[in-house]
C-alpha cells in the first residue's frame, strides 16, 4: 500500500481535521498515528522490530516474521467477521457462503498463529512475537469494515502479499537437513495462503463482491483494485509482471512455441518479496505494537 | 483403478509438528488397501520391479524431473480438455480460466524442461481413459485430484533441494498450483478451496512424499515413473 500522501489528502478533504478534536490525548494519538503511517523506513511495526530484536537465529527470525504476518491476518478476519455479525453489510449475512469462507480463512490464520508461536517458543522460550494493534481502516480513511468491496480488496492484498512474503523466505537460510521440517511447514502455510488468495479473488469477481476484473491468479502487476485516491495497492504487486525466469534467464513468453502471452507468463509464476518490502507494505495497518 | 478408490484411499503424508514420521505407516495402509499399484517407488522394491519405467533420481535433478513430470501431466490434461471443447455446459468464465490453467501448465512444463536440460526425462505418454471429458463432474473431480496432488507433491520434497535457486523457482510455481487447486475445488463445491481433506488442523497443507504422489500419478501414465526420491 502507498499512503505516503495521506496527510496531504486528509488535510485537503478536511482542513480542520485536527482542529475538530478537542481531546488533547486524542489529538496526540491521532497525530502520532498519522506520522507513524507516513514516516517511511524509520518506523517499522514493532512486531517486526521484535522479530529482529529477539531473534537468536536465522530460523527464529524468519518464523517470527511469518508470525507477525499471521497475527495481522488473523486480526483482520476477526474484525471482518465481527463487522458482518454486526450487520455492517446489508447484502452479507452470517449465514452466507461469504461469511463461511472468511471464517474458514480466519480459522486457518489463527491456527497458523498458534502453530508458529508453539514452534518458535519450543526453539527458544518466549521468543515468539505477540500481536500488535492494527487499524485496517488506516485512521478511518479506508472503509474496510463498512464497504464490503473494500473489505475483500484488503483481504486480497493481505493474502497475495502473504504469499509473496513466505515465498521471499524460501531461500538458502532455511535450507539444509536441520531445517527441512521448518521449511516444509513454511511451504505448507505458503500454499494455504495461496488457496485463500484464489478464493478471495473469486469472491471479488462476483457481483456481490463488486464484480472486480480479477482472476484467481495474478495477471502482470495488476491489483484489480480501484482504491481511494490517497491509497493504492500497486506496491503489493510490483514485480509480479515478470515474464523471464531462472538463471540463465528463460523467457516464458511463447516458450516452446506455445503461444503463451506476457499475461499468461506472469500469471504462471508468483514472485517473492523481501522482509523489508513486506514490512513497508503492511506498515499502514500497524498502529501500536 | 477407478475414480472412487483413487480419490479416497490416498491418505496424506502430512507434516504435523516436528516429529511425525508416518511414511512407513502410510505405505503399509496403501498396500493393504490395494491402492499401491506400482510399488516401484520404494528403493527396496527395485529388484522386484524390473518393468521399464522413467527414473526420478534422488538429487536435485530428480526433484526437478519430478516437477517436470507433474507439469507434463497437468499440461496434457488441460490441453485435452480444451481440445475436446470442454465438458458439457461449461460457462464462458470456466472456459477462459481453464484455458489459463492450460497455458500455465504448458509454461511450467516447458520451463522445467529447459531448466533440467539434457538430463530431462522423456516426454510422458498418458492414459486419460478414466476421465469422461464430456462430464463436468468427471473432469473436475480428476482435475481436483491432480491439482491437490501437485500442490502436495511440490511441497513435500522442496525442502530437499541442495541448490537454493531451485527452491526459489519451485516456490514461484507451487503457489500458482495452489491457486489453481482452490479454483477447481470451488468449481466442484464452492467454499471448499482449502478443505479439511487438504489442510490440517494447524492450517498446513498436507504435503505428500514423492512416493505417494508418483503412485497416484502413475495411474494416468502408460510408461510409469520410478521414484528414487525419499
Amino acid at each position: 500500500m502507498n499512503f505516503s500522501n495521506i496527510l496531504n489528502e486528509i488535510s485537503k478533504a478536511d482542513p480542520e481535521v485536527f482542529g475538530k478534536m478537542d481531546d488533547r490525548r486524542s489529538v496526540l494519538k491521532n497525530i502520532t498515528r498519522k506520522v507513524a503511517l507516513t514516516a517511511l523506513p524509520l518506523a517499522l511495526g514493532t512486531t517486526f522490530n521484535k522479530a529482529y530484536g529477539q531473534s537468536n537465529g536465522t530460523v527464529i527470525k524468519a518464523l517470527n516474521y511469518a508470525l507477525g504476518l499471521e497475527h495481522l491476518e488473523a486480526a483482520f478476519y476477526k474484525e471482518a467477521l465481527a463487522a458482518i455479525n454486526a450487520g455492517a453489510f446489508p447484502t452479507i449475512s452470517p449465514a452466507s457462503p461469504a461469511y463461511a469462507a472468511l471464517d474458514t480463512i480466519y480459522k486457518h490464520e489463527t491456527a497458523h498463529v498458534a502453530f508458529l508461536t508453539s514452534v518458535i517458543n519450543s526453539m527458544s522460550p518466549n521468543a515468539a512475537v505477540a500481536a500488535a494493534t492494527y487499524d485496517f481502516t488506516v485512521g478511518g480513511q479506508l472503509p474496510t469494515f463498512t464497504d464490503y468491496t473494500i473489505l475483500l480488496a484488503v483481504a486480497q492484498v493481505l493474502e497475495d502479499t502473504g504469499v509473496r512474503a513466505y515465498k521471499g523466505q524460501a531461500n538458502a537460510s532455511l535450507m539444509g537437513s536441520a531445517n527441512s521440517e521448518v521449511l516444509t511447514a513454511a511451504l505448507n502455510i505458503h500454499s494455504v495462503e495461496a488457496r485463500h488468495a484464489s478464493h478471495i479473488r473469486q469472491m471479488r469477481a462476483t457481483s456481490a463482491g463488486g464484480g472486480a476484473s480479477v482472476k484467481p491468479w495474478i495477471t502482470l502487476a495488476q491489483s484489480g483494485i480501484t482504491a481511494p485516491s490517497f491509497a493504492n495497492f500497486d506496491g503489493n504487486y510490483t514485480g509480479e509482471e515478470l515474464t523471464v525466469q531462472g538463471t540463465p534467464a528463460v523467457n516464458i513468453v511463447n516458450i516452446g512455441a506455445s503461444g503463451i502471452t506476457a499475461a499468461g507468463a506472469s500469471e504462471a509464476f508468483d514472485e517473492g518479496l523481501t522482509d523489508v518490502q513486506v514490512a513497508e507494505l503492511v506498515k499502514p495497518f500497524i498502529v501500536v505494537a | 483403478m477407478n475414480k472412487k478408490e483413487f480419490s479416497t484411499e490416498l491418505p496424506p503424508n502430512e507434516v504435523k509438528g516436528f516429529s511425525r514420521r508416518n511414511f512407513l505407516g502410510l505405505t503399509g495402509g496403501l498396500l493393504a488397501a490395494g491402492a499401491l499399484l506400482n510399488a516401484s517407488c520404494n528403493n527396496d522394491d527395485d529388484d522386484r520391479s524390473p518393468a521399464p519405467g522413467i527414473t526420478l533420481t534422488n538429487d536435485d535433478i530428480g526433484i526437478l524431473n519430478y516437477y517436470f513430470a507433474l507439469e507434463q501431466v497437468g499440461a496434457a490434461f488441460y490441453t485435452m480438455l480444451v481440445n475436446k471443447g470442454f465438458y458439457a455446459n461449461a460457462t464462458n468464465s470456466e472456459k477462459a480460466l481453464l484455458t489459463d490453467i492450460r497455458d500455465h501448465e504448458i509454461a511450467h512444463r516447458e520451463f522445467w524442461k529447459s531448466t533440467v536440460g539434457t538430463k530431462a526425462i522423456q516426454t510422458l505418454t498418458f492414459d486419460f481413459n478414466v476421465v469422461d471429458f464430456t462430464s463436468r463432474d468427471s473432469v473436475l473431480t480428476h482435475a481436483r485430484l491432480l491439482k491437490d496432488l501437485t500442490v502436495a507433491g511440490y511441497n513435500g520434497i522442496a525442502s530437499q533441494f541442495r541448490t537454493p535457486a531451485n527452491l526459489v523457482l519451485a516456490a514461484k510455481i507451487m503457489s500458482v498450483e495452489a491457486r489453481h487447486a482452490a479454483y477447481i475445488r470451488d468449481l466442484l463445491a464452492n467454499g471448499s478451496f482449502a478443505g479439511n481433506d487438504v489442510v490440517d488442523s494447524n492450517g498446513l497443507e498436507m504435503s505428500k512424499k514423492p512416493s505417494i504422489v508418483v503412485t497416484a500419478v502413475n495411474s494416468y501414465l502408460k510408461v510409469k515413473l520410478i521414484c528414487k526420491l525419499p
